[in-house]
């Protein structure tokens, strides 16, 4: 039912007037009015003087004392003395709400009509009004009104504490509308399954006829179950949302003392209990299980929301449901007598129970609504130091009629067009790849297998961590790899901006200072090739460094960090030391001087510090035993290039030949050096990031003139440090942005002197280095990275290859310095340069190839080159920039086929080669794996040309095939005359350890997840039960 | 609250002095000097590959008699296959001595290992008489002889050898006194796998004055050798191989012209499209002359020219450089009574080299080092006799553009060892003795063997074919 203004004009409630004393009409109705206090002598005075100023004055105001302690019995005393209560009864303690109610009626003449308050509600005038004359002309039995939150600030949005409630399937008691929607006066009168029993207006003949509230439920219940019988006993029960009362609700937010058991955790049990009970028959198992699996699911979400006391709760509420069989039989009895004599069924009330798809609905709500909060706060200071900040109000833009475009986002704008139109060479659906980039897997399969399948040869092993980082975001763009890679790399910019904004937001005031630095540091991984040569780790550790800045920021402003900060610390740093374990050190170090400083204990810090260590939970980590350089290096370190950039250059940013050019670095990175220690001369602690930069550069220079040798085999490499000259960059830009702050504003009261200079000469240079190397990113910053459609090694080929049939060696004899490779599967692809490509985990087999190639580049052409070629199990030599003469050069190899040739290059084929190759006499045979081996006769011989390790096991047929003797270099394996499907015996399917590592990343991400709403009212309610030791 | 409590702080730090920052940006600064000033760059390795797999292999030629075979070696693996089965190795010692049979031989030795092989053939009568000495060498797929005769008293042979298990097509060109001569039967000959061809060249050339050949390839390789053998009329005038000659280049220098009276003639053959004006230089004991008349002579493109050196030598030793407009190929082609021999420009000796040189009792070899450079350079020669005894050891300067001769004396076949300060020093040997009742006559040129193949650095690239 509605009013008749709102039925007539739907936005009528927008131009209502809700100003309090408004005229309206006074029913000549009687009504007793009844506020229960318990430990209520903060609140009950003022219950009662809104009662009392009430429009609509009741006929009596009866005040029932449930044995307080404090001086709730003197405030309600007091009140009766000055005749604005006309009743004070001593209730009883331990009872519950409907007890003390009925205690309180004891002896009382019976008015029409019964208005139920707790003693922490201010009515509004009006309220009483609004209810009497929704329940005279709706007409309705029972009439709720709004309850509001309080709180609030004067004249600031209220958010809506329950208008009516409702249960879920599952038999959870929720509120009819959202918890904390504002309340913009939208809200209608209408039919509701329950009520709260606080502000409840019920006509009291059907009170009596119910038998009032069931005095064995609960207080925070028992509105609910009186409702619900009032429905089944044909009664309605409606909301009006234009009678507004302020609930503190006391009891459930933890702030009244001396409640034994927390109100959730009756709520929960209760409201299973009527779901089971509320019903004509008993419930069903499968019913039972469903309730079980909703409550299993909702302890995870609260504990993925870290609201643990909830968890706790919810257990125990399901766990009491299950033991007190009476309560619900009690209860279903209660429910046969309401219907006993009524015609109606339970489909009416039925229709008013929340669904799951409504609940899906709200829940999606929430999600989009948090997503937005997180996403406008890009654009707000960021928990800066703002009046705003400062004054702590969540609705000061509320209220502004002003409303401006954040800067932030339209510079964040400016960078996304910057990011499409530097990547206009790169906006098709070709696998993405770079000098440091192997093209992507193209399937979420083929990349798993790249982390978790050990390296043939090489035992125990697997694929590198960060592989199993990009699997597993690559689930965020629904198992498309590349996607993720592209976005990535391709979104660096805009991304760094957007996070840079945000952190360096809450370490200085002004906010083009902020803006400034942020656009500096958002063109770092471009400026030092990251992006340019396909950097992935690199590039994902400079996207990590704002926010584990972010994180440690909060951490040393909130003095004892919470879970999420903790969390978000850990996986940052899991992430930035997956990309350089080096990292971890940093990350470490910096944890443990906040711990040091801030002296909050242990726990928090160590669970923050050891988080990447999940990392290890690999076979990888014997790699890393063997072969400990790899933890001095970023991702995939055989594809970083042989000369080390100079020193002058790392300084300058330049940490590889695909970053700007030494002009543009000068201009952007030398401009940054000078801003920084001209912030450094200006403010002290700003020398503190210069210090970070300068050390930063000092690791980076070393590790790029050392040589270590990484996994599988011992390949010699040098670190490349791309990311500690991320991080010089970044405290470069953290020291300038600290040490500049402030000083635009200090000359803004001043006639010109040299701090104008000054100030104009910073924002000179500032703009100028941003738009150096804007410009230069926008035009050629992505130059180097390709999407290629395929591989220019011919199609045959290459299906023998993806057939894992063969192997290929490809030359290019171009230039003084003859290029080869191992190819295997479908070709190089992201992760593999880890693994040691084709062949990585024979140290042999590796010197082979490389031989083989030495030898036929120099026109040896010796009769081993053949053999060695088979021991590879190598099909096709591809062979590209070739002179005439290097082609009759290697034609003339013994043994080797002529194949096919075209501009591009020429083939040659190796007899009797592939992967597995089947001898039977003098008849040699190829074999696909998976294929089947006929059957034949005695004395087979499957040929393996894989690295020869103990380890190795072929199945043909249902059975482990006997091995022989290796051949030439070939591992070999008796046929049986049966013959069968071949198959190598590789571990499949997901290992162990990968399990453990997802679910302990699970768990990181759980952690690093913001709270639950819900949390933050579990910890305020946590120390009154801490108390109570629940 | 906490942003005020974070302002406060910010704000009071910021207002006292503190020396905490300083230090540290002194510590990092300390740090980062010292890392650029004393970490050197290390620049890695590529892993080195196992150059032992890597055999070099050389064809040796022979003739229907047989032939004796001088082996040597300057480190370990030398060994020798069957032409038809190269993976049937029988290890060989360093010097040392076999016999050739019917069939080429096949020498091997791993990379890094040089070796050389000199094959020596004698006889007194019939058409192979004289003295003949060719060295060992490796397939290739372009070859070039120059000073090769082709007319109704000079039968020459081409002997191609391939040494690998494909088949190869040769094609010859010749280059006639009057231009590129059409050789029909000359192209497409197939030179079936592991095996040995003898392409006469009488049906293909005729032609008065010395020719040059280009032996080329257009599918495999092989090893070619020329076997010529002279007449008057029916009378056999000897016979000898010729070895190929350097590639064409502006310089082309013949280590020996062998002292004594017969006929000197060079020859010389521009492959080339244009003429070349070749400077011609003989180098004596003491530097370089012209010689007179033929100080610059004209070689049209496409001819070979011959010039008499007979009358500018006067019958002594010495080595020619020939510098040219344009690349050339050159000989010398050096007659005794009832003999012939031909040197053709070959190339330097490289640092170190030792050849077994198998020669028939009583012959006189004459070891010539000469010194084309600009610059003087050392030169340590030891000559052995098969028994080890030394007949010879010097150890002294070559001026620049000179030519020093060595003379052990006549002895049956002798070990040579030079050690060169410059690997361009061009290192010959002259054998000249009485096999039977003809002067024998043979000329052979020791080439640098410790770089066959080109020096090359691979390296992996992970994103290549992918």
């Amino acid at each position: 039912m509605t009013d008749d203004t709102s039925s007539a004009d739907p936005w009528a409630w927008a131009r209502q007037d809700d100003a309090d004393g408004a005229a309206v009409r006074v029913s000549p109705a009687t009504v007793t009015v009844v506020i229960v206090a318990h430990q209520g002598e903060r609140w009950l005075k003022s219950a009662i003087d809104s009662v009392t100023a009430q429009n609509a004055r009741p006929t009596r105001l009866v005040v029932v004392d449930a044995g307080s302690d404090d001086k709730t019995a003197q405030v309600a005393s007091d009140a009766r003395t000055f005749g604005r209560v006309q009743a004070v009864v001593q209730g009883v303690r331990d009872a519950s709400f409907g007890a003390n109610v009925a205690q309180g009626l004891q002896g009382l003449p019976a008015d029409e009509w019964l208005w139920l308050l707790h003693d922490d509600v201010v009515a509004d005038a009006s309220a009483l009004d609004r209810l009497l004359d929704t329940a005279v002309h709706g007409p309705a039995d029972v009439v709720g009104p709004l309850l509001l939150e309080a709180g609030r600030r004067r004249g600031r949005a209220v958010r809506v504490s329950e208008a009516g409630q409702t249960m879920t399937e599952s038999g959870v008691i929720t509120g009819v509308v959202p918890e904390g929607m504002v309340d913009q006066g939208q809200l209608e009168s209408t039919q509701v399954l329950g009520l709260n029993s606080c502000g409840m207006l019920v006509r009291r003949s059907v009170w009596d006829e119910l038998g009032g509230f069931d005095d064995a439920v609960p207080s925070g219940v028992q509105g609910l179950e009186f409702c619900w019988r009032a429905r089944l006993a044909g009664y309605r029960v409606v909301t009006q949302p234009r009678a507004r009362v302020v609930h503190v609700e006391a009891s459930t937010r933890g702030i009244r003392d001396n409640i034994a058991v927390d109100p959730h955790q009756d709520k929960r049990r209760w409201g299973l209990a009527l779901h089971e009970a509320f019903r004509s028959g008993p419930m069903s198992s499968g019913e039972r299980g469903r309730l079980g699996a909703e409550s299993l699911r909702r302890v995870l979400g609260f504990v993925v929301g870290k609201d643990l006391l909830d968890a706790r709760l919810e257990r125990a509420a399901v766990r009491e449901w299950r033991a007190d069989r009476a309560s619900v039989d009690r209860l279903h009895q209660s429910y046969l007598s309401a219907t006993q004599g009524s015609d109606r069924s339970d489909e009416p009330v039925g229709a008013l129970r929340l669904t799951r798809k409504a609940l899906r609905t709200r829940r999606l709500d929430e999600t989009f609504g948090r997503i937005t909060d997180w996403l406008s706060a890009f654009g707000d200071r960021g928990g800066g130091l703002g009046l705003e900040a400062l004054t702590g109000d969540d609705f000061a833009r509320d209220d502004q009629t002003k409303r401006r475009i954040s800067p932030v986002w339209v510079l964040a704008w400016v960078f996304i067009v910057g990011a499409l139109v530097a990547s206009r060479g790169l906006l098709s659906f070709a696998p993405l790849s770079g000098p440091q980039l192997l093209e992507v897997p193209d399937s979420i399969g083929a990349l798993f297998a790249r982390y978790a399948a050990g390296v043939s040869g090489a035992d125990p092993s697997a694929g590198a961590p960060w592989v199993g980082l990009v699997w597993a975001a690559s689930l965020l763009t629904l198992g498309h790899p590349d996607l993720i890679v592209s976005l990535v790399l391709l979104g660096a910019v805009p991304v760094c901006f957007l996070f840079a904004s945000r952190v360096l937001g809450r370490l200085a005031d002004d906010r083009w200072v902020v803006l400034g630095g942020a656009a500096c540091y958002a063109l770092v991984p471009v400026l030092t090739g990251a992006v340019a040569s396909g950097q992935l780790g690199a590039v994902a550790w400079a996207i990590a460094l704002p926010l584990l800045a972010g994180r440690l920021v909060t951490w040393w402003q909130d003095g004892e960090p919470s879970w999420p900060v903790v969390g978000g610390v850990g996986l940052a740093a899991t992430v930035m030391t997956a990309a350089e374990p080096l990292t971890w050190v940093a990350v470490v170090a910096a944890v443990g001087v906040l711990a040091w400083r801030l002296r909050h204990g242990w726990i928090r810090p160590a669970v923050a510090a050891v988080s990447p260590l999940l990392l290890l939970v690999t076979p990888f980590t014997a790699e890393l035993a063997r072969f400990p350089g790899r933890l001095l290096t970023g991702t995939e370190p055989l594809l970083v290039p042989t000369n080390a950039m100079s020193r002058i250059e790392l300084l300058l940013g330049r940490a590889a030949p695909e970053a700007a050019p030494v002009w543009v670095a000068a201009a952007t990175l030398g401009v940054i050096w000078l801003l920084a220690l001209t912030g450094a001369v200006l403010n002290r602690r700003a020398a503190w990031a210069v210090a970070v930069a300068l050390g930063s550069a000092a690791v980076a220079v070393v590790l790029t003139r050392i040589v270590v040798t990484v996994q599988p085999t011992g390949i010699p490499t040098h670190p490349q440090a791309t990311a500690w000259t991320v991080g010089m960059a970044g405290a470069l830009i953290w020291a300038a942005v600290l040490g500049l702050d402030g000083l635009r504003e200090s000359i803004a009261e001043s006639t010109f002197d040299r701090r104008h200079a000054l100030v104009y000469a910073v924002a000179l240079l500032a703009c100028g280095a941003v738009a150096i190397g804007s410009g230069w990113w926008v035009a050629l910053g992505h130059a180097e990275l390709e999407r290629r459609g395929g591989s220019s090694v011919p199609t045959f080929i290459r299906k023998d290859a993806a057939r894992d049939s063969c192997r290929i060696v490809t030359l290019d004899l171009r230039g003084d310095h003859v290029s080869w490779n191992l190819l295997e599967g479908d070709f190089g692809r992201l992760g593999d340069a880890e693994r040691g490509l084709a062949f990585g985990g024979s140290q042999d087999g590796t010197a082979t190839a490389q031989s083989v190639v030495h030898r036929l580049a120099q026109g040896s052409a010796d009769e081993r080159i053949v053999s060695d070629l088979q021991s590879l199990g190598v099909c096709y030599l591809w062979v590209t920039g070739a002179s005439p003469d290097q082609r009759v050069s290697i034609s003339n190899v013994p043994g080797l086929g002529v194949g096919a040739a075209d501009a591009d290059g020429a083939s040659w084929i190796v007899p009797d080669s592939g992967r597995l190759v089947l001898v039977s006499g003098e008849q040699t045979t190829r074999v696909d794996p998976g294929s089947s081996v006929p059957a034949g006769g005695a004395g087979r011989v499957l040929l393996v040309a894989e690295p020869t390790s103990p380890a190795l096991a072929v199945r043909i047929g249902e059975a482990l095939a006997t091995r022989l003797p290796d051949v030439a270099g070939r591992a070999a394996f008796a046929v049986p005359d049966a013959g069968g499907a071949v198959t190598l015996n590789r571990e499949g399917g997901v290992p162990w350890w990968a399990g453990v590592q997802a679910a302990l990343l699970i768990a990181l991400l759980a952690l690093a997840a913001p709270a639950s709403p819900s949390a933050s009212d579990a910890r305020a309610r946590t120390p009154r039960h801490v108390r109570r030791g629940v | 609250m906490t942003d005020s409590r974070s302002t406060t702080m910010r704000r009071a730090a910021a207002a006292r002095p503190a020396k905490g920052p300083l230090v540290a940006v002194a510590v990092a600064a300390v740090a980062l000097a010292a890392a650029t000033a004393f970490v050197p760059a290390i620049r890695p390795t590529a892993p080195v590959a196992d150059a032992s797999a890597v055999r070099v292999t050389r064809a040796c030629p022979t003739l229907d008699a047989g032939v004796q075979l001088g082996l040597t070696a300057l480190g370990d693996g030398l060994a020798q296959a069957p032409l038809a089965t190269p993976t049937t190795l029988t290890p060989l010692t360093s010097p040392q001595v076999i016999a050739l049979a019917k069939d080429p031989g096949r020498i091997s030795a791993p990379v890094g290992s040089p070796f050389w092989g000199v094959v020596s053939a004698s006889a007194a009568t019939d058409a192979d008489q004289g003295l003949s000495l060719a060295a060992c060498r490796s397939p290739r797929a372009q070859q070039w002889f120059a000073g090769v005769r082709s007319n109704a008293n000079a039968r020459s042979e081409v002997v191609l050898v391939n040494l690998d298990t494909t088949e190869a097509s040769v094609n010859i060109n010749v280059y006639g006194p009057d231009g590129a001569l059409a050789a029909p039967g000359a192209r497409g000959v197939e030179v079936a796998a592991r095996s040995q061809r003898i392409l006469p060249m009488g049906p293909l050339v005729d032609a008065a004055t010395p020719v040059t050949l280009e032996v080329a390839t257009s599918t495999g390789r092989v090893a070619a050798f020329v076997r010529q053998r002279l007449f008057n009329g029916t009378a056999p005038l000897g016979a000898d191989w010729i070895s190929a000659t350097a590639e064409p280049d502006e310089l082309a220098v013949i280590g020996s012209v062998p002292a004594g009276d017969g006929a000197r003639t060079l020859v010389i053959g521009n492959p080339g499209d244009r003429t070349a004006q070749v400077k011609v230089e003989v180098l004596g004991p003491d530097g370089a002359y012209a010689p007179v008349g033929i100080e610059t002579v004209d070689v049209p493109a496409d001819t070979t020219r011959t010039f008499p050196l007979d009358k500018v030598l006067g019958g002594k030793s010495a080595a020619l450089r020939l510098t040219g407009s344009r690349p050339i190929v050159a000989a010398v082609e050096a007659a005794t009574v009832g003999d012939w021999a031909t040197l053709t420009a070959h190339a330097g000796v490289g640092a170190k080299a030792v050849v077994n040189v198998p020669l028939p009792g009583g012959i006189a070899p004459v070891v010539t080092v000469a010194n084309p450079g600009a610059e003087a350079a050392h030169v340590e020669v030891k000559i052995t006799d098969p028994s080890g005894k030394v007949l010879l050891e010097k150890s002294q300067d070559v001026l620049a553009s000179a030519a020093l001769t060595f003379e052990p004396g006549p002895t049956a076949g002798l070990l040579l060892s030079v050690v060169s300060s410059s690997p361009s020093l061009r290192v010959s040997l002259a054998a000249t003795g009485a096999v039977g009742t003809v002067t024998g006559i043979a000329m052979v040129g020791v080439a640098d063997a410790s770089s066959p193949v080109p020096a090359v650095v691979v390296t992996r690239d992970p994103r290549l074919g992918g």
